[in-house]
């Protein structure tokens, strides 16, 4: 009798456990209200993502157009560089964009398999190559992060479903990650953010998920899930931090931003007072310094500036 | 061992619970493949979400129709979900999917299009991705190999079969006067597949992708690349090439044409203007209206034709024939094509527009010069196929007139400032051209000046020049020539002439017919100076010919083959006495010529220029005695002393004057009796009047018995030949003089025997049998 009353016992504390940990499955719509200051419509065709230069100018990737424009913050023109080719400082396709803290623009020249580096004035510096684990594909970098640790670079290679990590130089310091659906492995790496600790945040595409890594690829957290509800994601595209370490992931068939935190509970729906914000394609994202969020709208083909109310 | 109640009861709970944690392990994991299973579907299929049957509210609205006909999918071939992967972040095909042109989607198949069972279009009819794509289909390769030759296709598309399965017009495109595929005998530039071109699995075959690109089309109607000024076209039809700025660029001369498709050019393009890649009204693919007939003339007229509603550059009312077979070798060209009934070119074939002309080419020399709108074409361009400045390519065909360059009628040597009708000279039009224009003729012949005048048609033509005041106004006929402008209808009645000669006659119109008018051309062949010897080295303008040459359709020298050709009864004269070439070689006629130069008939009749009315005499007219009429004259003009028959002169030659005679019985020139009798002053045959020379003699056959030419030798005559008309007994002398006269007739030239009595004749001839 002992015994089955210690069973009893143990299966009560189970399912007060249970309850514990089941995730808040309200219905109602979690917003995080923004309000919309403006948006600019440069002539891109199809842009894929911006950076913010330290002077507050946007830095657009216009790839099929094969160029960077170059916006004021207030989104006024202020020129171009590149065109198509595989020439120095010629694109074929360009994805990905970031902007180290001393002045370098890093492209991701998906369709030339290199990173691409010019200084803020769309001069060309120099050039690497992205090692493909194929030869029959070679490799894809999307996106790239200049990290301010040891100034690494983290190139996220689509076709490989991997991170690659180069020094400056553009030798290969490590990588990880694999094609597949556990932690650590990916289904089309796409876009990146880091956070202020140097974590780096992934956006695995097929997978519905952001993961979050440490600095040298250990698995920390995986952010959102599979489907089409609040916290899920179908196609999750762009990802960014604001201030408050908040993860904003954008999805671009649902065209909607969702925010969580660094861990990945579900914070809300960026909204337009309390009701859901739909952009058209949304996939690069960026919070500046101001709360200021830039949305990237592919289909759009303009930049979304929005300031985050909550 | 015992067993209490609690100890079995214990037992029971423990395997139960174990049972149903393995039960749920197994549950949990068969739960996680499907899960799995079902995620894979639904990177596609999102409306067979779960999430869309919960009571909570989605992030996308859920749209349940099925976008097949058939009930099998729900929604998938959305283009946004395509999109979803295909915006770089799996597959980059923004640039060719997104940025450029594609194939038409959500729109409902045109009338021309049959789309087959097998790709199901959307539920309200429309054309989607899924018409063509599955990731489930036959063509659906990871990668793309080279069978399928592309991912994800329902059907494998090895050269593009799965265009030709719904576009079945355009593969038939014999039928449908479409764009030639799978053909492989033109080469495909490498450039075409550098602008995005596929290549298929033989080379230089021609697909549909050839020229379109379903996805990334960088021009309309999903072409590889912007053809509105025909670039794609002349990607390979590089030679066409050099139609652009020309005439024949309608941007310049017709910039508010359309084609046949009702396409502006700033739509069609060059190219585009005359042909259409698919259903041409005819062959070549062509896009304006067009009659029926042979392609490689029509397509011309149906804007040059006068009849045609686009009357630009007409060809006119006398333009040179078309769709004509060329029935001898030599007059097949050896540069230029000839076209088959179905405007194909052909070895043995007909002439037609495209012979001459290359119309996507204005100058055959240069690729430089393109003419341009207003400047008016010659001789070098005007999208000839070669240039006919010296008339090469007029001889291409006309080889037999290519004597003409080296003789006086080559203007552009003996007349280098004479304008034809487009007033161009003789060194632009070209020889040919100075005469003759292909297009917009002044008259038939392709007269290429003008006419005057009232004589016939074939006689203005040679009169254009030789006239007083034309360009040959050193080289006239004089006041005394040949009749013209004559049938010889009369003649034929007598049977003289043979009317089917070999030498042409003209009707009123130009045209050649067997009852025709002698004209200037009977005898001249303007084209050929030597009708026997082609002239190598053409000494330089204004020779002087003679009976050898001077564009004579026949030698007229030593023998006079031209002029027995009609005069056939005079041909006899060769090799008589009266054969000048042979018996006074050194002879000479009112023009200076030999009989050599002049031939046997030019010795005593001059064709032109003559100076001398009666017979075209070509010889001073002779002293004639009391008695004598004009024509006995010419008869003296050599039977007298110092002349070439000084030694052939007969001691009495005239009949009584005052002893008219009537020949009314003998004016037949058929007859074996045929006695001409002349008018004494104009010298023309009369019934009544007094005996001459020719009224015995015939001048041109020495023999009366035996129709034949002479012996060659210088002979002495006699009562049976000697010239004589006749030798029958029903003679014109018998008449008055009886059958003493046939014993006279010898004697008639005798002063003295000519008058003595038949019956001394008589005895004397007795005394000299014996």
């Amino acid at each position: 009798m002992t015994a089955l009353r210690r069973i009893y016992f143990h299966l009560i504390l189970l399912f007060l456990f249970s309850i514990l940990i089941t995730p808040d499955i309200s219905f109602a719509l979690k917003c995080i209200n923004t309000k919309f200051l403006f948006d600019m419509k440069p002539g891109a065709n199809q842009p894929s993502d911006l950076s913010i230069a330290p002077n507050g100018d946007i830095y657009l990737v216009d790839g099929v157009n094969n160029r960077i424009i170059v916006l004021g913050s207030d989104g006024r023109w202020k020129f171009d560089f590149g065109k198509e080719g595989t020439g120095s400082g010629w694109f074929k396709y360009p994805l990905g964009i970031d902007i180290s803290n001393d002045g370098k623009v890093f492209i991701a020249d998906s369709g030339n398999h290199r990173i691409q580096v010019f200084d803020l004035k769309g001069k060309y510096l120099y050039k690497f190559n992205v090692e493909s684990e194929s030869n029959a594909y070679g490799s894809d970098p999307v996106d790239i992060i200049a990290s301010r640790l040891k100034d690494y670079l983290y190139v996220a290679d689509n076709e490989n479903h991997n991170i690659k990590v180069y020094n400056r130089k553009g030798d290969l310091q490590f990588k990880w990650g694999k094609f597949g659906e556990e932690y650590s492995e990916f289904r089309y790496p796409g876009i990146m953010t880091a956070n202020e600790y140097n974590e780096i945040f992934v956006v695995d595409v097929l997978n519905t998920r952001v993961q979050k890594f440490e600095p040298f690829g250990k698995f920390i957290a995986s952010i959102g899930s599979w489907g089409v509800l609040q916290g899920n994601f179908f196609r999750p595209k762009g990802v960014t931090l604001d201030k408050y370490n908040r993860v904003f992931v954008s999805d671009g068939y649902m065209g909607v931003i969702q925010a969580f935190t660094d861990m990945g509970t579900f914070l809300g729906v960026v909204c337009k007072k309390n009701k859901k914000r739909v952009f058209d394609y949304p996939v690069g994202i960026h919070i500046d310094k101001n709360n200021r969020l830039y949305v990237v709208e592919m289909k759009g083909n303009k930049i979304t500036v929005l300031k985050i109310v909550d | 061992m015992t067993y209490t109640p609690y100890k079995i009861k214990e037992r029971i709970l423990l395997f139960s619970l174990i049972i149903t944690t393995i039960l749920f392990t197994v549950i949990s994991q068969a739960f996680a493949l499907e899960v799995s299973s079902k995620r894979d579907c639904v990177v596609c299929h999102i409306m067979w979400l779960d999430d869309f049957r919960t009571d909570q509210e989605t992030l996308v609205d859920f749209q349940p129709s099925n976008v097949l006909m058939k009930d099998t999918q729900g929604v998938v071939s959305s283009e946004k979900i395509c999109f979803s992967c295909h915006d770089g972040y799996v597959k980059d095909s923004r640039y060719i999917t997104w940025k450029y042109n594609r194939h038409p989607v959500f729109v409902k198949p045109s009338k021309n299009i049959t789309v087959p069972p097998e790709l199901p279009l959307s539920v309200k009819g429309e054309i989607y991705c899924g018409t063509c794509h599955s990731a489930h289909g036959q063509g659906a390769a990871p990668k793309g190999d080279r069978e399928g030759r592309t991912a994800v296709y329902r059907e494998v598309n090895i050269d593009s079969g799965l265009c030709e399965k719904c576009h079945r017009n355009e593969a038939d495109y014999k039928r449908t006067n479409s764009h030639p595929l799978h053909r492989t005998d033109l080469k495909l530039p490498d450039k075409l597949f550098t602008l995005g071109s596929t290549k298929a699995s033989h080379k230089n075959e021609v697909i549909c992708q050839s020229c379109h690109d379903v996805h990334g089309a960088k021009g309309k109607k999903i072409l590889i690349m912007n053809n509105n000024n025909s670039e794609l076209c002349i990607t390979c039809h590089e030679k066409q090439k050099s139609l652009i700025n020309t005439k024949h660029d309608l941007r310049l001369t017709l910039p508010d044409e359309k084609n046949l498709k009702d396409q502006p050019l700033s739509e069609s393009g060059p190219c585009g203007a005359c042909h259409t890649p698919h259903k041409g009204a005819t062959q070549k693919l062509w896009a304006r209206p067009f009659k029926k007939g042979n392609p490689a003339s029509e397509l011309c007229l149906s804007c040059h034709g006068d009849d045609r509603p686009y009357k630009i550059k007409g060809v006119g009312e006398f333009s040179h024939p078309i769709d004509t077979e060329l029935t001898t070798k030599e007059s097949m060209p050896d540069k230029l094509p000839l076209f088959a009934e179905d405007g194909s070119k052909t070895e043995i074939g007909r002439v037609q527009c495209f012979t001459c002309h290359d119309i996507h080419r204005w100058d055959p020399v240069s690729l430089e010069n393109k003419g341009g709108k207003d400047v008016e074409g010659d001789a070098s361009n005007s999208f000839l196929r070669m240039t006919n400045i010296s008339s090469e390519l007029c001889l291409e065909c006309h080889k037999s007139k290519s004597q003409l360059m080296r003789s006086d009628h080559n203007l552009a040597v003996t007349a280098p400032d004479e304008k034809n009708i487009q007033g161009f000279k003789p060194t632009v039009s070209g020889p040919c051209g100075v005469c003759h224009v292909p297009h917009n003729a002044v008259a038939k012949r392709l007269w290429a000046k003008k006419l005057s005048g009232n004589k016939d048609f074939v006689t203005q033509l040679c009169t254009t020049c030789h006239n007083k005041e034309g360009a040959a106004k050193n080289k006239l006929i004089g006041e005394y020539y040949h009749p013209v402008d004559i049938t010889l209808d009369r003649f034929s009645v007598f049977q003289v002439y043979d009317i089917t000669s070999t030498l042409p006659l003209y009707d009123s119109g130009g045209n050649i017919v067997g009852n025709g008018k002698l004209v200037c051309t009977t005898c001249h062949e303007p084209h050929i100076w030597d009708p026997n010897n082609p002239i190598i080295d053409y000494e330089g303008k204004n020779i002087e010919g003679d009976a050898r040459n001077s564009f004579l359709r026949k030698t007229n020298s030593p023998s006079s083959d031209l002029c027995k050709t009609c005069h056939r009864s005079k041909a006899f004269v060769d090799g008589t006495d009266h054969d000048l070439i042979i018996t006074r070689p050194e002879a000479r006629n009112l023009l200076g010529q030999t009989p050599e130069e002049s031939g046997q008939c030019g010795v005593c009749h001059l064709v032109h220029n003559g100076t001398n009315n009666i017979k075209l005499w070509a010889r001073p007219y002779g002293k004639i005695s009391q008695g004598e009429g004009i024509v006995d004259a010419l008869c003296n003009s050599c039977h007298s002393k110092g002349n070439p028959a000084e030694d052939k002169i007969p001691q009495i030659a005239s009949h009584p004057e005052k002893r008219l005679i009537n020949n009314l019985m003998h004016n037949n020139r058929t007859r074996i009796d045929y006695a001409p009798i002349y008018d004494n002053i104009t010298g023309k045959e009369t019934n009544v009047g007094n005996i001459s020379c020719p009224t015995c003699h015939n001048a041109h056959q020495w023999s009366p018995l035996h129709k034949e030419k002479g012996s060659y030798k210088n002979l002495e005559g006699n009562a049976t030949n000697s010239f004589l008309r006749n030798v029958s007994y029903n003679n014109i002398c018998i008449d008055c003089h009886g059958m003493d006269a046939l014993f006279r007739y010898k004697y008639f030239h005798d002063p003295v025997d000519r008058v003595e009595p038949a019956s001394k004749r008589i005895n004397n001839l007795n005394q000299e049998f014996r």
